[in-house]
């Protein structure tokens, strides 16, 4: 298992591959719950740069020994939950007006499903639980930390995503 | 599309639209919580002979030192298919549990069930597989390893305080079966030092399946830096003991069954671990027969493979079986289909067999309460 604790000693001297290391650790897990609640790639992109120089400014709120991911996680979450707040003032679950606006990106094969088609079906609940999950491989007992709610219920939330997406796709292609 | 290939797509696409923004921070001028000024280094000129003499004996040093460790290096330690003290505890629990159950409910389904709507395991096909007489076996194993073999990123096991009054501790196993269903089973139970023995801790606890209440006990072993486990779970004069055999091949359990207070079957079960997935292999031997069953859930969960070498009678069969749970209209539920591919010495048989699946959804616990989800 990655050595938060031994890299943010070396962080704090300002070390540029400890630096490294954490970002490549964490980065999945910060852009995958960006993504699931402000669907913009622009301001995706701000809100990550955002979330670590926030990390850094208040590495000294964080306990050693605590889950370092989850914790860098929820200050994303946090910031991309405040942006979405001050553009839409509350935050809707209703998919159809969630509609995903990230750029469409063509697929690796032809295939091959873009994010857009595949977790269209998704409210955002759903989609930060299986972005979390897929994306950044967090465990499922750690997203019940960051989305507060039962480990039963995430599991719960997970399963019936997936069989959203499932039966989503054999609409889109038969 | 299976969930393995959804899973696989929506992490491909993510991460090509992913932007890297590692390079638009300045580390360096950026502010840290708790980090000092640094005083000003003074730039000294660069000396090439010297970085060039430098170079040199660290790469001498970097070879001798690799070399060095390799000779060093202890041979690589055994991989634990469980780790932690709930997953050792809960899995020893809940598949004890969960195995007394099915063979508590074999016997009722055999007598109860034959019929115009039969839902054991019948051949539907068959053509000269020695395997067919034990798939009513292996049936009561993999009820238990559906749910004890989940994808491992869907499986949990968790220990907190009790909620309920005469317990300590809560242990709660989350799982998903091969339909998707979520299921909990929730174990109660105590922990305390032996008096008598300062080196084993007791337990003692209960477990709800199916509306049944299973009682469980068991001892916790400390030996030096060896820890031995030993449960049983007992409904009536029915019960099953584990007992752990772990050494340095892995973690291996036996099974020991009493049914109606008489000693009814005994099994070795080996769990290892294959690309993050729990792997059970099952040994079981009679007087005229024996047995070993390795099983594996597909990575999409769409399934299980079960790969078997059975001997009776002096001769040898070992096969495959492909295993889904597959709808079935008459009985309104859902059956195991077995596929099976056989092959004794040169000859090569198939055969294929429905039926003998409970419904997991009833099996999942809280205390009598049953918590688990359809979907």
């Amino acid at each position: 298992m990655f050595d938060f604790d031994g890299r943010l000693d070396a962080l704090r001297r300002k070390d540029e591959e400890a630096f490294r290391e954490i970002y490549d650790q964490t980065k999945h897990g910060v852009y995958a719950v960006i993504v699931a609640i402000v669907r913009d790639r622009g301001i995706a992109e701000d809100l990550m740069q955002d979330t670590y120089m926030k990390m850094l400014a208040r590495l000294d709120a964080y306990e050693p020994g605590r889950n370092f991911n989850a914790w860098l996680v929820q200050i994303a979450k946090n910031l991309a939950l405040d942006h979405y707040r001050k553009e839409h003032k509350t935050v809707s679950v209703d998919p159809q007006e969630n509609a995903y606006v990230f750029d469409r990106v063509e697929p690796v094969e032809s295939s091959e499903y873009d994010l857009e088609t595949l977790i269209a079906p998704l409210d955002t609940e759903e989609r930060e639980i299986v972005l979390l999950h897929v994306v950044s491989d967090t465990k499922f007992k750690d997203i019940a930390t960051i989305v507060d709610k039962p480990l039963g219920t995430v599991l719960w939330l997970y399963n019936r995503a997936i069989k959203k997406m499932r039966t989503h796709v054999g609409k889109e292609r038969p | 599309m299976n969930r393995s290939d959804l899973k696989k797509f929506i992490k491909r696409a993510a991460l090509a639209q992913m932007p890297d923004v590692f390079d638009r921070i300045d580390l360096q001028n950026a502010y840290v919580a708790g980090v000092p000024e640094q005083p000003t280094r003074r730039v000294r000129p660069f000396n090439y002979a010297f970085a060039l003499k430098a170079m040199l004996v660290l790469i001498l040093a970097t070879v001798t030192g690799v070399f060095v460790y390799d000779q060093l290096q202890p041979e690589p330690p055994v991989v634990l298919a469980l780790e932690t003290e709930a997953e050792i505890y809960g899995f020893q629990m809940v598949s004890a549990t969960s195995l007394l159950s099915q063979i508590t409910a074999t016997d009722l389904a055999l007598t109860v069930k034959f019929g115009d709507h039969d839902t054991t395991t019948a051949p539907i096909q068959e053509s000269e597989t020695l395997i067919t007489d034990q798939i009513e076996k292996i049936t009561d194993y993999l009820n238990t390893m559906e749910v004890m073999l989940a994808e491992d990123d869907e499986t949990v096991y968790e220990v907190t305080p009790s909620d309920v009054d005469g317990y300590q501790w809560k242990l709660t196993f989350t799982t998903v079966d091969l339909l998707g269903n979520v299921l909990t089973y929730t174990i109660y139970y105590n922990e305390v030092l032996d008096p008598e023995d300062a080196s084993r801790r007791l337990i003692d606890g209960v477990m709800t399946m199916s509306g049944d209440e299973y009682s469980l006990s068991g001892t916790v072993t400390t030996e030096g830096d060896t820890v031995r486990t030993r449960f049983i779970a007992a409904r009536g004069d029915d019960s099953i003991e584990i007992t752990d055999l772990t050494d340095a091949d892995g973690q291996k359990y036996q099974y020991d069954v009493t049914k109606d207070g008489q000693p009814y079957e005994s099994l070795h079960m080996q769990l290892s671990r294959e690309d993050g997935a729990l792997v059970a292999t099952i040994d079981h031997a009679t007087a005229t027969s024996s047995a070993e069953y390795r099983f594996r859930r597909l990575a999409d969960g769409s399934g299980f493979e079960i790969t078997y070498r059975y001997e009776k009678n002096g001769e040898t069969e070992t096969g495959r079986m492909g295993v889904t749970v597959e709808y079935d209209e008459v009985s309104e539920g859902y059956n195991y289909q077995y596929d099976v591919e056989a092959q004794t010495g040169s000859h090569q048989g198939h055969s294929s067999h429905s039926g003998g699946r409970t419904s997991k959804t009833n099996g999942s616990s809280d205390h009598g309460m049953n918590t688990s989800f359809t979907l």
